[in-house]
């Protein structure tokens, strides 16, 4: 997860790499994802996140697209 | 893979390590802290990496990632407390934030132009360039796959 200027810096670092694109979300929304993911990563009750619990969080910040979903492979 | 309380146990201490020194844990730090042997702390650490709760170095087993810290230098740094750690990618740089709950600063490099960008976090607000994007490659069930590149 890489951190751009623009869209257009996005298109062109597609373009220079070959890497998929994604999608991309404004940094004060991943400040928003982060608290929600990592408020209690070191907290020594810690025991993961369940796919349900993942699911809610990003929902939680409106990511509702398949891109945010994991599936049984 | 069902991990046991020490695991989780050993787990919250390299996180608790980390932080407090900067770096990552070596086997023998961990083993002062959680009083186990070596060979223990290199078995729980390897289901620890199975269970996706760390990510060992493919080729030296040592400790490579424990989210969203990073055991080797990146472009994105953030200095919490008096240390200076690096986080896996720009989503990290601020998950580092949100897990330690502490006003932190930022350096990052944009790809390609390597343009040197600084946000922080003061007080549990961004102050940070409006037109900052960060752009996930992969989606989610992809992630998974090849933890480096993602």
């Amino acid at each position: 997860m890489l951190l751009f200027r623009a869209e257009e810096n996005i298109e062109e670092w597609v373009r220079n790499t070959g890497e998929k694109r994604g999608e991309y979300l404004t940094l004060q929304k991943v400040w928003e994802l982060s608290q929600m993911w990592y408020h209690n990563r070191m907290s020594p009750d810690y025991r993961g996140l369940t796919v349900e619990e993942v699911h809610a969080i990003f929902e939680s910040v409106g990511l509702t697209s398949s891109f945010w979903k994991f599936y049984d492979n | 893979m069902s991990l046991s309380e020490p695991d989780w146990q050993l787990r919250a201490n390299i996180y608790k390590h980390w932080i407090d020194n900067g770096v990552a844990p070596e086997l023998s730090d961990l083993a002062t802290n959680v009083g186990l042997t070596i060979a223990e702390i290199q078995s729980s650490l390897e289901r620890l990496d199975s269970a996706h709760q760390l990510f060992l170095d493919p080729q030296t087993r040592n400790i490579r990632m424990a989210n969203p810290l990073s055991a080797i230098p990146t472009d994105y740094r953030v200095k919490v407390g008096k240390h200076w750690v690096y986080a896996n990618c720009a989503w990290d740089t601020l998950g580092i934030v949100a897990m330690v709950r502490q006003d932190a600063i930022i350096e990052a490099q944009l790809p390609l132009s390597k343009e040197p960008v600084i946000y922080q976090v003061k007080s549990g607000e961004l102050m940070a360039d409006d037109s900052l994007l960060v752009h996930f490659s992969l989606p989610v069930n992809e992630w998974y796959d090849d933890l480096i590149h993602t």
